[in-house]
């Protein structure tokens, strides 16, 4: 007959290999799932799971492009791999949905700024990357402190995607209202001539917004922006244009 | 005095052999361009064929096909998928453009096999436009107007909080999404629940932590008294609300079928990954289009894709009416 002790310690080991088996089948994917909407505890031993698991590099480099992209991605950034920085600075060349320049920017020190940023530059001027890492390349510059240049600003505000000319847009506001880039406004010529109303919308907004002196310093160029917008065949770019012009004449 | 006339001595007298072989070329030549004539009309009345008296699908049972008809009531079907503001607080980065524009990349993008979410056109006058012409469940044509809106104007939240662009974003985004609750006939949400105070369209009212402040989300319910408000005081014509947010099982399902028994709803029970929105919700809007039946479209999201979304699609499908 099993003695009550004995049935005790048969009863902890089954649990003992029951937990140790669940934990066997739990992927990496599992664990970068518990990142989102769990309490701080699961999510720090999700983090503390991923740490120990040996082959973790090779299975998120390989997971990247595929299903698990996003979680993959995750898991770098919240473990902030940055051994991974090559692997991710050269996958992101091909990734369309530009998810990778995020979690790049994540795990870059601003001595990498200069280095990095080059690449990016180069590849916004790479007719294969996609809208979406533009907007991402584009966004990362305002942060990174990138200039783009008059040609490539040009050519970029010519981009087939308005999401694309309307984050140069945001970087030039950037550039005008926080780093004070002293560059003239002839940005805004080309944008309130946009052919999506959204990006007019923008440009007038960000033509309420600069400061006196370079309104002052740009009078004419901005009254011929505002008379561009006058007679817009969109009613709310022509409203807005009637209000910035109300405020630009006080 | 007789006029002498002479020929080239390279052309062959009148009626000789060349003479022949020219006008065997010049049928021929105008065969070849009456055979490219006749097919290019051809061509023509086949595609205005398959256009207008293309054979309608074939439904699994009359309630599916109902659905569909109802669904495709109109020649213009108006659908919005409204992106809400995704920030990441405690962080400062905000997503939902990054989204949104990978849905338009993929809606964009060349049909494949079984993907009706594709080859869409976009407006040139309108960012928001997607346009797409298919033939409805009668076989004509339709045109599918999608509008696909952002709530943010870029990825820092607290920059955002400072640009006047910024308001005029979120009350366009809050518009287009109450608007379509009464004019669409569908709208997707993929976007934060705001524990049950969403859909939300702009930057977050924080606590003191600087985290969302969700205690007073849940007492306002600044996102969804809107919606109650406007099911209630005005007649819709939507027919499917997709609510992709955290746990939108939970917070809406049944405040909304309270208010609109009879619309259909895609929700999730789960906390929901982004991605797993995103893939999600392209699969609704696919599925639209291919007039999947109930047993296809719960499928369709239940794919590898799609599943660890949880989402789930209820009251859309008609009930049969028993033949008494």
């Amino acid at each position: 007959m099993v003695s009550s002790r004995a049935w005790g310690f048969l009863g902890l080991f089954a649990v003992a290999v029951a937990s140790s088996t669940a934990q066997a089948g739990a992927h990496w994917w599992d664990y970068a799932r518990r990142f989102t909407g769990e309490n701080d505890k699961v999510r720090e031993n999700a983090i503390a799971e991923l740490r120990k698991m040996p082959d973790l590099r090779a299975e998120l480099k390989k997971a990247l492009g595929t299903t698990e992209h996003f979680l993959a991605l995750d898991v770098i950034q919240v473990l902030d791999l940055k051994g991974m920085t090559n692997d991710l600075l050269a996958f992101a060349e091909k990734d369309k949905t530009g998810y990778s320049y995020h979690v790049l920017n994540s795990l870059l020190e601003p001595k990498d700024y200069a280095r990095v940023g080059q690449i990016y530059l180069e590849r916004l001027d790479l007719p294969k990357t996609a809208p979406a890492a533009k907007m991402a390349i584009l966004d990362s510059a305002a942060r990174m402190e990138l200039t783009l240049g008059g040609p490539r600003t040009e050519r970029l505000l010519r981009d087939d995607s308005p999401e694309v000319r309307s984050s140069v847009l945001s970087l030039f506001r950037n550039e005008l209202l926080r780093r004070n880039y002293q560059r003239g406004l002839d940005v805004l010529e080309k944008t309130i001539a946009d052919p999506t109303f959204q990006i007019r919308i923008q440009t007038l907004f960000l033509v309420s917004e600069l400061p006196p002196s370079l309104r002052r310093a740009n009078l004419g160029l901005i009254d011929g922006v505002l008379a561009k917008c006058k007679n817009d065949p969109n009613v709310s770019v022509k409203a807005l244009c009637a209000t910035v012009t109300t405020e630009a004449d006080q | 005095m007789k006029k002498i006339v002479t020929r080239p001595d390279f052309l062959e007298p009148e009626g000789g052999r060349g003479s022949r072989r020219r006008r065997r070329r010049r049928r021929a030549i105008f065969a070849a361009l009456a055979l490219v004539l006749l097919g290019g009309v051809g061509i023509a009345i086949h595609r205005y064929r398959a256009a207008h008296e293309f054979p309608p699908p074939a439904f699994e049972d009359e309630a599916c096909r109902q659905t569909y008809v109802n669904f495709y009531r109109n020649p213009e079907i108006d659908v919005k998928v409204v992106f809400g503001y995704k920030d990441a607080r405690p962080a400062r980065f905000v997503a939902d453009r990054y989204e949104r524009m990978i849905f338009i990349q993929r809606l964009t993008a060349k049909c494949t096999k079984k993907n009706f979410a594709c080859d869409f056109v976009r407006s040139k006058t309108d960012a928001d436009l997607l346009l797409r012409r298919l033939n409805g469940p009668d076989g004509k044509p339709r045109t599918i107007f999608l509008r696909a809106v952002p709530s943010s104007v870029g990825p820092d939240d607290e920059e955002n909080r400072v640009d006047p662009f910024q308001k005029w974003r979120t009350r366009y985004a809050n518009l287009a999404f109450l608007q379509g609750l009464t004019s669409a006939d569908a709208v997707i949400y993929n976007g934060h629940s705001r524990a049950g105070g969403g859909p939300d369209f702009a930057p977050p009212r924080l606590a003191k932590d600087l985290d969302v402040d969700f205690e007073w989300y849940r007492k306002n319910e600044p996102g969804f008294t809107p919606i109650v408000s406007t099911l209630e005081g005005a007649p819709s014509r939507l027919k499917l609300l997709g609510l992709y947010s955290c746990a939108s099982s939970k917070h809406f399902l049944d405040r909304v079928r309270k208010v609109k028994p009879d619309l259909g709803l895609i929700t999730s029970p789960k906390l929901i990954y982004f991605s797993d929105a995103l893939e999600s919700s392209i699969e609704s809007i696919s599925s639209l289009l291919a007039m999947k039946c109930e047993g296809a479209f719960r499928h369709s999201l239940t794919k590898a894709r799609t599943r660890a979304s949880g989402a789930q699609v209820s009251g859309f499908f008609e009930e049969e009416e028993s033949a008494d």
